[in-house]
């Protein structure tokens, strides 16, 4: 197969991309928004949302299967025709350069309160849109390497969660069941868009070298992910409890600043020095799907030229995050984009099948 | 070459921009409160504020080490006025030259006054500041508490050293309660009180004598030592402490002494339609430390066993009498033993633990007792 964009990434590659383009900053908020709703019943609610990006896993997986030699762009473009294909893809880069844009917002905001006050948000800004677009410049290959690295360092930098468990007390999470089924239903509902990112493997799937493994891949790389954010949210409730985890932004942060070990007095800033590379994965991996797609459309030579749509994605990204007034605006617009997570990664794999169904007929789906 | 320029200028002003352009602060030019003390506003003190004067006003007062090389004192005491805790930091440009930073205040103490209004509006500036840890340990002062910081010390460096080491981690060195600005917001929950320690300046020295209680974040209580050593084992703070027992049988004191004891409790409840029943099992371990009557061990040998009961039997009591007064007196939940309730029993009780909840409860209180060694001696 022709080499894309500094070629194909293995299965196990896939698995960190997957993991890096779910797992961002977003995850440091998650136990506030989703006990909420479903209040101490919070990790049952994140248990039952990984069901969504399992979907969508399986619905891109399957498309993937049927058109194995065409990439996201040939296939919207064959299922679709050109202008409406074009338009479909169009989208798909605008919800990505607007999604992303609010993460690498938020992620500003984070670095800004703890780390960087003085420093203007637009540097702080522009410090991650110039490292999203040379990591991305350097191909999928080097972005997998850099994503499985960050994923280790991620696993390591989440023993330091462990730390405040000191402090737990586990009659917070007791009486189980007690939000109902409606209240875990909404839980898991919210708690499904930061899944989102599953709907990069519309791009990497041609990008992985053994297509049989994708599946495997993709539901090992969900399974992380859930276990992470379900030892997140359990973490927050047995420190702060439902009723303090509602007055904190980030509990994921805070709780770091619970915790007391000797010669490390400021243990956050720590953890966050090495966040700094590992919660701009999310915006790496899409930015990257976004750029090759947009390349892709304008069929421009992806060796020479990538580079120059990593530049226009980014500067979309960096002009969107300017816009919410403050970080309070962009949770609210986050709120927004999540939906915009079912379109991308349930929604449009749904519409691609149902177009192959219409133009293949059930011949495309043996 | 031309991808390769256009990286190269992308990194050239990413190195531009790095944060130190910024974020620099000259570390000679920030000042590290080391202790602060919170009081409400003792008329005569300096307020910058015109109308200052006809609202509830705070007085801050922080220890602040001199850290020019020939400064004649080793650590300075600047007060000042302010609506809340920000705005009284915020009155620091007007009288001192460094940068505040509040994040390295490592105890606070607050004065009883301040504390009888509630802590919450007063101190969002510590939950809200990004950059103040959740560690900082909190105790209440009887009296003011600039007071105990202008109180004299010699054998450290200023106060702040002197309250850090008697605060932080206390419960390890006896039955003193440590409260952190964690503890503060979390044992604010439903059914949950918190507790601090007590302070207090006494022949020119700060001491620790007793606990503070609160109702949420109001005080509105004070337990004296022996109290508040019941009062830690019946909500199940680990801490190690000296425990003294006196035997007595028939009036003749037949031995006395004391021991380290570490505890642990176990917390039941049960439920009889509207009356709930807690059973608290303490369970104290420890070591003998001495006993008075040279009796031996190996020549009496129900002697370990008359110590073990002797302890569980006076703590057993004095924790039935803490308990007969948080009933009748405090009358809210400083034990921690709601939560079981709450977490068997749900939304159903959540609602009503913190209202005339505590008080219509059956408490039952078990004490265990075991020497784990008896020392050197036979």
């Amino acid at each position: 197969m022709k080499d894309k964009t500094g070629s194909m990434i293995s299965s196990k590659q896939l698995i960190f991309v997957i993991i890096g383009a779910q797992f961002g900053l977003g995850v440091f908020s998650l136990p506030r928004v989703v006990s909420e709703y479903a209040g101490k019943d919070a990790w049952i609610a994140v248990i039952l949302s990984a069901i969504i990006p399992i979907i969508s896993l399986y619905l891109i997986e399957r498309l993937g299967k049927r058109m194995p030699d065409q990439n996201f762009i040939q296939m919207t473009t064959a299922l679709f025709g050109k202008y409406i294909g074009s338009f479909l893809i169009i989208l798909f880069i605008a919800y990505v350069i607007a999604f992303e844009s609010l993460v690498v917002r938020i992620y500003a905001e984070v670095t800004k309160l703890y780390l960087l006050p003085k420093t203007p948000l637009t540097v702080v800004l522009l410090m991650y849109i110039f490292t999203i677009i040379y990591i991305g410049s350097k191909g999928a290959r080097v972005l997998g390497r850099i994503n499985e690295f960050m994923f280790y360092l991620l696993l390591l930098s989440f023993m330091f969660l462990l730390l405040p468990l000191g402090q737990s007390d586990y009659t917070n999470l007791l009486p189980v069941g007690e939000s109902g089924l409606k209240g875990i239903a909404q839980g898991a509902f919210t708690s499904a868009y930061y899944f989102a990112g599953t709907e990069i493997l519309l791009v990497f799937y041609t990008l992985v070298n053994k297509k049989e493994e994708v599946m495997k891949a993709g539901l090992t790389a969900i399974g992380i992910v859930t276990a992470l954010f379900c030892a997140m949210v359990i973490i927050g409730e047995l420190v702060f409890g439902t009723y303090g985890l509602q007055k904190i932004i980030w509990p994921g942060l805070v709780l770091l600043k619970v915790a007391q070990i000797p010669v490390i007095e400021r243990l956050e800033f720590i953890f966050l020095f090495v966040w700094l590379g590992t919660g701009a994965r999310p915006t790496i991996n899409m930015g990257f799907a976004a750029s090759l797609s947009l390349s892709q459309l304008l069929r421009i030579d992806e060796q020479k030229y990538h580079i120059y749509s990593l530049v226009f994605v980014g500067l979309g990204i960096f002009i969107l995050a300017l816009l919410p007034h403050d970080v309070l605006a962009a949770f609210k617009l986050a709120e927004y984009a999540g939906y915009g997570f079912f379109v991308m990664g349930v929604g449009y794999p749904l519409l691609y099948h149902l177009a192959a169904f219409w133009r293949g007929g059930v011949r495309m789906y043996v | 070459m031309f991808r390769r320029c256009v990286l190269l200028i992308l990194l050239g002003i990413q190195l531009v921009m790095l944060a130190g352009c910024w974020d620099y602060r000259d570390v000679n030019r920030i000042d590290f409160p080391l202790a602060a003390a919170y009081d409400l506003h003792e008329v005569g003190l300096r307020a910058l504020r015109d109308e200052a004067n006809q609202e509830q006003l705070i007085d801050l007062a922080v220890i602040l080490p001199n850290l020019a090389q020939n400064a004649t004192l080793k650590f300075r005491i600047e007060k000042t006025t302010g609506v809340t805790v920000g705005n009284a930091r915020g009155q620091k440009p007007y009288t001192s030259t460094g940068t505040y930073s509040p994040g390295a205040t490592g105890i606070i103490i607050v004065g009883e006054d301040l504390a009888g209004t509630g802590l919450n509006n007063i101190f969002q500036a510590l939950f809200r500041g990004a950059l103040s840890p959740s560690i900082q340990n909190f105790a209440i002062s009887e009296g003011r508490g600039d007071g105990i910081l202008e109180a004299p010390v010699e054998d450290y460096l200023s106060m702040a050293d002197y309250l850090k080491g008697i605060l932080q981690k206390s419960e390890r060195r006896g039955f003193i309660p440590a409260t952190t600005l964690h503890n503060f917001e979390v044992w604010q929950g439903p059914g949950k009180n918190p507790i601090m320690p007590l302070i207090k300046q006494k022949n020119k020295k700060a001491e620790v004598t007793g606990t503070a209680i609160f109702k949420k974040d109001r005080m509105i209580g004070k337990a004296n030592l022996t109290e508040t050593r019941s009062l830690m084992l019946l909500r199940g703070i680990k801490a190690t402490g000296n425990v003294a027992f006196t035997i007595k049988r028939n009036g003749i004191i037949l031995d006395r002494g004391s021991v380290d004891a570490s505890n642990k409790r176990k917390v039941k409840v049960e439920r009889n339609g509207d009356d709930i029943n807690f059973l608290i099992i303490v369970m104290l371990e420890g070591n003998l430390i001495e006993h008075q009557f040279g009796k031996l061990f190996t020549e009496n040998e129900n002697l370990q066993q008359m110590i073990e009961s002797q302890i569980a039997s006076d703590v057993k009591k004095d924790c039935y009498k803490f308990i007969s007064k948080m009933q009748q007196e405090y009358r809210i939940d400083c034990i921690d033993i709601s939560k079981y309730a709450v977490a068997r029993w749900g939304k159903e009780l959540e609602d009503k633990v913190d209202q005339e909840f505590i008080e219509n409860v059956n408490i039952e209180v078990e004490v265990k007792m075991k020497l784990k060694n008896t020392g050197e001696l036979t």
